[in-house]
């Protein structure tokens, strides 16, 4: 059971220390920040079309040598080893999404899926294809309201820059907290911390004409210091082709208690998943008949 | 149609192109839990074509070499990558004769996650994306 009153400060104590020595705004004053209102009159960039991550699903090896590999604490780095031992059996550990789970952030803006990006004024949409996920970051100069409920995505405010001065906006700073778990930073086996605590700071920017770029840099209490990525994703214009994602539909993969199953549906039958586990066959609720 | 079983000897050449699938079809989730260094050289008939996600799944009527029929439950890629790929839900109908390379449950019962799909005469089984 979550204790609600964790989400009313969801920076931990080791989180705000990570936050001031990475040279980030403390909340307070990213509050400050984000409720200075949109410059008047700039404009903002056309971003829309598809966007398709560029390079793999996980997040090595791109971005490495902005900063190496998730630098995980002694107890996360020991949550990750037994999640690839567990798997070499043939449990599935370390990856809630393959219950159907969403991502969550910061694992969503890998965009395993492409992704659409619809500005207004007040909110910026970032929509990802993978579970028909949406992110909202509010761009409307508002303070981190009281109390956060969490979310798989967090709660987002950006702020609209124009750093080359040239009247219109280049990058959305973006801020999230109130991230809910269970996550993992991608497929690996690396898990964030059970604490929720994270904070990921983003700036997205366009890096050429044909590329988009989100620094993505993850603060979280599994992680000895602030983790940074970049990722880049490739634009899509013609013949754009958008595809409807129901995770529950087809799903196999069924995990009670600490065991895994794989499902047969068209026999009716919990497949086992590792050597030496029984199949898991359900009653009948239809009598026999006499 | 039998199923052959290449467990004793693997070709270098099979185990790339099984990995390189991987790669497509693991957004989902890891593909760890499969056991991708016995695969095994599947073929036969198409129960059930089922275009879904998180995966499509193939159901797919083995006939074994002691003459019994193995009914394999196999996942591969999402509809997303497949649309794009040129699959569509009519893709594949009952009764098709197929071969697929099968990266198997650990737990030894016929579950598993499909590549490199082909046509009887050995012919992929979509030549050209429809999606574009």
């Amino acid at each position: 059971m979550r204790n609600p009153a964790r989400s009313l400060v969801p920076v931990s104590l080791v989180t705000l220390m990570a936050l001031l020595a990475a040279g980030c705004s403390t909340p307070a004053a990213t509050t400050a920040t984000a409720s200075a209102a949109p410059a008047r009159g700039a404009s903002y960039p056309d971003w829309s079309g598809q966007w398709q991550r560029i390079g793999s699903l996980n997040w090595p090896p791109e971005g490495y040598e902005v900063a190496g590999p998730a630098p995980l604490t002694p107890e996360y780095q020991a949550i990750y080893e037994q999640n690839l031992a567990l798997r070499a059996q043939g449990i599935l550990a370390g990856d809630p999404p393959a219950t159907c789970l969403p991502p969550g952030m910061p694992r969503m803006m890998k965009m395993s899926f492409p992704m659409e990006i619809i500005i207004t004024p007040a909110i910026t949409y970032i929509y990802a294809d993978w579970e028909s996920q949406i992110r909202r970051v509010y761009t409307d100069g508002r303070a981190w309201p009281e109390y956060i409920l969490p979310e798989f995505n967090g709660y987002s405010i950006g702020t609209w820059r124009d750093d080359d001065n040239d009247g219109r906006f280049d990058t959305l700073a973006i801020e999230t907290r109130g991230i809910k778990g269970p996550r993992s930073i991608d497929s690996s086996g690396v898990m964030l911390h059970s604490n929720d605590a994270t904070v990921v700071f983003e700036e997205i920017f366009q890096r050429d004409a044909n590329t988009l770029e989100n620094k993505i840099t993850t603060i979280d209490d599994a992680f000895t210091r602030p983790w940074t990525i970049n990722q880049q994703y490739s634009h899509v214009t013609d013949n754009i082709i958008w595809v409807e994602y129901v995770c529950a539909e087809g799903n196999r993969h069924i995990q009670l208690g600490d065991e895994w199953y794989f499902l047969n549906d068209d026999e009716g039958i919990l497949e086992p998943t590792r050597a030496g586990q029984p199949a898991l066959v359900p009653a009948s609720p239809v009598p026999a008949s006499p | 149609m039998s199923s052959i079983r290449p467990r004793a000897v693997v070709p270098a050449l099979l185990f790339f192109i099984t990995l390189s699938f991987a790669t497509l079809a693991s957004a989902h989730h890891s593909t760890a839990i499969y056991d991708s260094e016995h695969p095994v050289e599947l073929a036969g008939t198409v129960v059930e074509w089922k275009f879904t996600n998180p995966h499509c799944i193939i159901v797919l009527d083995v006939t074994a070499a002691d003459g019994s029929v193995q009914r394999w439950n196999i996942e591969g890629g999402n509809t997303s990558g497949l649309f794009r790929s040129g699959w569509t839900p009519a893709t594949l109908q009952p009764g098709d004769q197929i071969l697929v390379t099968v990266r198997p449950l650990r737990s030894g019962a016929f579950g598993g996650n499909f590549s490199n799909p082909r046509r009887a005469n050995g012919e992929p089984v979509v030549a050209v994306p429809a999606g574009r």
